[in-house]
């Protein structure tokens, strides 16, 4: 491993900055801590976690014990016994997730196997970054037909740093197997660190199922600059529902290689972007092989003059017959200093491929804000409706105490700019 | 290669009558300044270098009853910077046909259509195109362009559609049709750039895309921050009729100011197997089918064009190539 993070660290030395996307110009590397040990210890004083971040957990009713794990002021034990328990389940079915930085010493075949198989180092700067400097993160393997009913969640983990700066997470489903992980969560999670660079590997085996959730809500200062990507093979089906809501920049555009005949792969993301905020987010699917589908939805919202970008490339390959794509883009402008921007590109090689893109980009419409306020709601409360139903089909997709905490904070977020 | 400026004239199928009507031609350095101004103005988003841009031809189309105006070019006459200048209120349609010589460069036809002025402009190009063909137009106030092509490419060549709505209430309407052939790389880029309020754009690309040929296909939509009430689409259809053929569409949308409807699509795919299926259990043969098939899907975009002459032409280019 250690030879592994300084080929990678020269690779992160030799890469320059992408020139395309968001604007990372201001990112100082000297100015970053990239390791520091797990320990039970608070990494910042409560007094000292911004005020908005407080009134936020006021507001959205985060108990206290959480409010100050959510902000690195305190580490989370309520949860101990429930993860206990579930934790001897999965033992029984043979399903292993435990910390990443553990996986190396405990499972070294698998590790040895498929770590960086799917995002090499040298994939781009900041999965050379990660590869180098990685700490914490989940991994986990799913044994052959094995069905894991509840979500996996890496806010279970106790005392391992669930989100770190540069987390690594290596997620395997053996054949006939289904999982569903969800890390983050909709609260805001303070950092004092600058820079998000996780590296997410998932390797879908043979008519296995994964569907990865993911909600970030970065304080502000951070960016998020996020690897995702995933192998799909013969009839297996991975699943990206990805939320971004917090961060002053993301970059991330998930990704599924569809590597096996009839592989399928599902894409849903929301963004949200406020004042300061670039959320430059996307999805990314190679169709390798024969019969393979994907359909990517991707939902944005720009306020308070934030930016979103939604970026995104299909490919399909000479070998890949019969393919199916969908991709569908709806980006909603809540005010004049807002912006919005679209760069799909659609790559098809194959004759038989029947590809379908579509975007749009509008205002909350009259028509409906004038329907609701006929039935007595106020402006702001009708824009504020049309804007949470506008992600309807996201928090459709989380679990519910996840979906009511999203539609609360996207209120309140909106509240300054369409209250 | 050096022209004259009777060559531009009489490049105008109906130049006679033109000068007429008072349609004033001028080779750009002897141009009134204020129309040397409005050219620079308008070349100024493309490439064009300044002695090119100084050898440029230019015709100024004066308001009154419209024209209908036949412009061909070919190898003999060829003019790698054209600028066409319609005044307030003018009407002009153009047909713009150009000749099958695969000895062009890059030509760039700039179209500067006034206050309240129509222009409608049709392009054919067979077999061989030019290098790298270019058409800008700015739009002001309550004026309208209108850009109707048809173009069959069998060798590398690029071609670039770009126009600026500059005006409020200004409109602009580009539709494409594009038949890739042989061992062809073919670059289309089309582009409406909002930056007046009120203003209407729409593009629709129709490609075919058959034996060994590639399509690299960009489109942009750019909504300026002053551009409130934009109503915009981008359309992009691509069939790929050969297992060699490639495909690449890049609808982009760049949108400063909420106050806008704007969206795109774009599809690839192949003719559809009930369509090939109806048409065999009529009778016809594969590639009868394919020749109705293909005619169907082109004819499709005359049905949108505004401009009923536009509309003949762009039939009849058809018709003949088919």
């Amino acid at each position: 491993m250690l030879a592994k993070r300084l080929e990678a660290l020269r690779y992160f030395r030799a890469k320059s900055l992408p020139t395309w996307g968001a604007d990372l110009s201001e990112l100082d590397f000297d100015n970053i801590t990239y390791y520091w040990k797990p320990t039970d210890q608070p990494s910042v004083s409560w007094k000292t976690v911004p005020r908005r971040i407080k009134k936020t957990f006021d507001r959205l009713g985060v108990p206290e014990a959480e409010r100050k794990f959510l902000a690195g002021a305190g580490a989370q034990y309520e949860s101990e016994m429930i993860y206990h328990h579930l934790k001897d389940q999965w033992t029984k079915l043979g399903v292993v997730f435990c910390d990443m930085s553990e996986a190396p010493r405990l499972y070294p075949e698998l590790v040895k196997k498929y770590f960086g198989a799917v995002v090499p180092i040298a994939d781009n700067k900041f999965s050379a970054l990660n590869s180098a400097v990685w700490s914490g993160g989940s991994f986990i393997y799913i044994p052959k037909g094995v069905h894991v009913d509840l979500p996996l969640q890496a806010y279970f983990r106790i005392n391992a740093p669930s989100i770190g700066q540069f987390e690594r997470t290596l997620i395997i489903a053996d054949e006939d197997s289904s999982v569903h992980y969800i890390e983050g969560c909709t609260a805001p999670l303070y950092s004092k660190q600058s820079l998000h660079a996780a590296v997410v590997e998932v390797i879908a085996l043979p008519r296995s199922r994964i569907r990865y959730t993911t909600i970030q809500n970065w304080s502000q200062n951070v960016y998020n600059l996020v690897t995702k990507r995933a192998v799909a093979y013969e009839n297996a089906l991975v699943e990206w529902v990805d939320g971004n809501l917090g961060s002053r920049t993301t970059m991330k555009y998930p990704a599924v290689f569809l590597k096996g005949r009839g592989a399928r792969a599902d894409i849903l993301s929301i963004a949200l972007a406020g004042k300061g905020q670039h959320q430059d987010a996307g999805a990314k699917v190679l169709h390798l092989a024969p019969d393979t589908h994907s359909n990517i939805v991707s939902k944005s919202i720009a306020h308070h003059g934030g930016r979103t970008s939604y970026r995104g490339l299909v490919r399909v390959v000479p070998q890949a017959t019969n393919c199916r794509v969908k991709v569908r883009c709806d980006a909603l402008l809540v005010d004049a200093r807002s912006r919005s921007d679209t760069y799909p590109t659609l790559a098809i090689k194959n004759s038989t491929a029947r590809v379908e893109h579509e975007a749009t980009v509008s205002k909350i419409s009259e028509e409906q804000l004038f329907y609701l306020e006929s039935r007595g709601l106020t402006r702001a409360d009708a824009e504020r409706m049309v804007v949470v139903g506008f992600l309807d089909a996201f928090a459709k997709e989380l679990p519910m105490e996840y979906a009511v905490e999203l539609n609360r904070l996207i209120e309140m977020e909106l509240s300054g700019s369409v209250g | 290669m050096r022209h004259t400026i009777a060559q531009f004239i009489s490049s105008f199928s109906d130049a006679r009558q033109l000068l007429l009507a008072g349609v004033r031609f001028f080779p750009f350095i002897l141009a009134p300044l204020s129309v040397q101004r409005d050219c620079e103005r308008s070349a100024r988003n493309t490439p064009l270098a300044k002695n090119v841009l100084r050898s440029g031809y230019i015709a100024v189309f004066p308001s009154g009853r419209p024209y209908t105006i036949r412009f061909s070019q070919g190898a003999a006459a060829y003019f790698p910077a054209v600028f066409f200048i319609a005044e307030p209120n003018s009407n002009i349609t153009l047909f713009d046909t150009r000749g099958t010589s695969t000895t062009i460069g890059e030509q760039t036809t700039h179209v500067i259509a006034r206050t309240r002025s129509h222009f409608s402009c049709g392009l054919t190009q067979r077999s061989a195109l030019a290098k790298d063909v270019r058409y800008t137009a700015i739009v002001e106030t309550d004026a309208a362009f209108e850009f109707a092509g048809f173009l069959h490419g069998t060798k590398t060549h690029a071609v670039r559609v770009a126009t600026q709505l500059a005006g409020s209430r200004s409109v602009s309407n580009m539709r494409l049709a594009l038949l890739c052939s042989q061992h062809s790389q073919t670059f289309v880029e089309l582009q409406h750039a909002h930056a007046g309020p009120k203003t209407n754009g729409q593009i629709h690309l129709k490609a075919i895309v058959r034996d060994h040929a590639s399509l690299h296909a960009p489109g942009w939509i750019t909504v300026g921050k002053r551009a409130q009430k934009t109503n915009s689409f981008l359309r992009e259809d691509v069939l790929l009729l050969s297992a060699e053929a490639e495909a690449k569409a890049v609808p982009n949308l760049e949108i400063l100011h909420h106050d806008v409807r704007v969206w795109h699509n774009a599809t690839v795919g192949q003719f559809s197997s009930d369509q090939l299926y109806y048409c065999a259990s009529r009778g016809l043969t594969l590639s009868q089918t394919e020749h109705l098939l293909t005619k169907g899907f082109f004819t499709d975009l005359a049905g949108q064009m505004n401009n009923h002459a536009l509309a003949q032409y762009y039939r009849q280019s058809l018709t003949a190539f088919l």
